[in-house]
């Protein structure tokens, strides 16, 4: 089936679905919103609470609060559009009715690149208002400073959330178990994994930020880690991997998430 | 007539459970094709194959002669186990999701709703329906694309009467429409009356397969019941070429061997002594037949 073909399918298959339109309405409420949680925030030796919302730096901390949004909104939108269609086995009557194997499987690619499409265009949009709103007068080369691929970065982060709970969701299939494994994974078991081996068992280095979620988590990290690592006396700290290693682990992270979701996919019954 | 499905050397495993073992299967256009088997039996798995659900361990089947390419299945209608939508999508929504995928752009929804008598509950959401709703919703997604071929697995499980009943209509009419069926069911009175072909398979393996005349031919049923039922007894285990098969109230179903002639029967239990209180000479329903094969 063609492209249009399949994203149309997909929109009609979801747009009644009320879990999906809650997902993505608390993403849209929030997406702008979220960020102001930090006005009431001073920590010293920071920059006072106002500077996060004026440009460069709104980009960084719309990008941070974004970030998690998409981890929790639409991460989980990806796990559910895979496990709902197999909960209702609408995913074999699909491959019955005709549909083949890798038109049902590009069908939800397609849905989590338009869905981050979305959230890129909210974020894009929300944090220009959020900056134009808090800056004295309009000067274009200080609003993008050192920022032009926060945008694409933040598309990325959310895409990466996306095929990784559908992958979960491919590879699990039950849906409860598939979202506590979704969330669990993020948010524990990957990082207690890096300090097991990387501290207990081989010894710190610089590896232990070379995992699939850590680099999804730096290409919009907490900005205040950079100031953490100014700070340090030592030279060779860092707490973050660099943009441009986050964005090449991360896309490698995507394409294997997508290969190995394909694989159990077109292998297995269903 | 034209081959519609070929099945060749068919094998699946599940763990160490042999689902299928070396099936082999033909259907022909026109044929109303039923498959048989206890719980268990494969017919499920097979279908499953042949719909590309599941994936055969060896062996292989080919659909129209490979007339349609790798994907024919936009050519067949198909229900497997229970009727599959999308719960909080409306009858007539999930109907056009059968004909975004099947590629059909103009289609007579209403027309098919009424075939199914569910027009006046088009617009409502799938999870509001009742089973045998459901069960009739899933019948009219087979019939969008005008398929060549409808697949039903256990098309009435779980039905209350109505509903079987209903079903039953309409199974009727797609037969008598000239599609080929391929049906698997464990309601064999339905099967007898709908189809004109069936194979019987059990433990995944084809026991049986013909036209349902020629399958249930081959031999006749005898009903004997006598006053002496040890008598009895005793002279039915002495003759050859006749078993008994079940015991009724007061009678034994037997088979007799298609060369045995029945008439004797009733001569050698006269002359053996016996006094008949019950001797019928019948054919053997499809359930009989099927009782017999699948019990060997």
């Amino acid at each position: 089936m063609k492209f249009t073909k399949l994203i149309k399918l997909e929109i009609f298959k979801y747009k009644d679905n009320s879990l999906v339109q809650m997902l993505l309405l608390f993403f849209t409420i929030l997406m702008p919103t979220a960020i102001f949680v930090m006005k009431n925030m001073q920590i010293p030796m920071l920059p006072g609470a106002n500077s996060y919302f004026s440009f460069p730096q709104v980009w960084e901390y719309q990008a941070y609060s974004g970030s998690w949004l998409s981890f929790f909104f639409l991460g989980y939108l990806g796990v559910y559009i895979i496990t709902s269609e197999i909960q209702f086995k609408t995913m074999r009557q699909n491959i019955i009715n005709g549909m083949s194997r890798m038109d049902f499987f590009k069908g939800k690619i397609y849905i989590a690149i338009l869905v981050s499409l979305y959230a890129t265009l909210l974020f894009f949009v929300s944090t220009a208002i959020i900056g134009l709103l808090h800056q004295d007068a309009f000067d274009l080369a200080e609003i993008f400073e050192k920022q032009y691929y926060v945008v694409p970065r933040f598309f990325l982060l959310t895409f990466a959330y996306m095929v990784f709970g559908m992958m979960i969701a491919y590879l699990i299939k039950k849906p409860g178990l598939s979202m506590f494994f979704y969330f669990s994974y993020i948010l524990f078991i990957e990082p207690l994994f890096r300090w097991w081996l990387h501290i207990k068992v081989l010894g710190q280095s610089k590896a232990i930020f070379y995992y699939p979620m850590n680099a999804i988590e730096d290409l919009a990290p907490l900005p205040l880690y950079k100031y953490a690592q100014n700070f340090s006396p030592k030279k060779d700290f860092f707490m973050l991997l660099s943009y441009s290693e986050a964005t090449i682990i991360s896309i490698i992270s995507v394409i294997a998430f997508i290969a190995i979701s394909y694989y159990f996919f077109s292998k297995r019954d269903i | 007539m034209d081959t519609i499905l070929n099945i060749r050397n068919l094998s699946k495993n599940y763990g160490r459970i042999k689902a299928l073992d070396n099936l082999n299967l033909e259907v022909k256009r026109g044929n109303i094709y039923g498959i048989l088997g206890p719980n268990g039996s494969g017919k499920t798995t097979t279908l499953g194959i042949i719909l590309s659900i599941l994936k055969a361990d060896s062996g292989n089947f080919e659909w129209f002669g490979g007339q349609f390419g790798s994907n024919p299945r936009k050519k067949i209608g198909a229900i497997l186990e229970t009727p599959n939508f999308y719960p909080y999508k409306t009858g007539i929504d999930n109907l056009k999701i059968v004909a975004k995928i099947k590629g059909i752009k103009d289609f007579d929804f209403d027309e098919v709703m009424r075939l199914v008598n569910l027009e006046h509950r088009k617009l409502s959401k799938f999870r509001t329906y009742s089973l045998g709703m459901k069960q009739r919703l899933a019948i009219a997604a087979t019939m969008i694309g005008n398929p060549e071929v409808v697949i039903f697995d256990e098309p009435t499980n779980g039905l209350d009467p109505k509903g079987i009943a209903e079903v039953r209509h309409i199974l009727k009419r797609v037969s008598e429409s000239g599609r080929s069926v391929i049906m698997a069911s464990h309601i064999l009175d339905e099967v007898e009356k709908i189809c004109s072909h069936v194979a019987i398979i059990k433990n995944g393996k084809l026991l049986s397969t013909g036209m349902v005349g020629e399958l249930l031919s081959d031999n006749y049923l005898i009903e004997i019941g006598a006053f002496n039922k040890e008598k009895l007894e005793q002279f039915l285990d002495d003759f050859e070429h006749l078993n008994k098969t079940r015991f009724m109230n007061d009678y034994w179903i037997c088979t007799v061997d298609k060369n045995t002639p029945v008439e004797s029967i009733s001569n050698k239990a006269f002359n053996a002594g016996l006094i008949l209180s019950h001797y019928i000479v019948r054919k053997q329903s499809l359930e009989e037949e099927f009782l017999t094969i699948t019990k060997n």
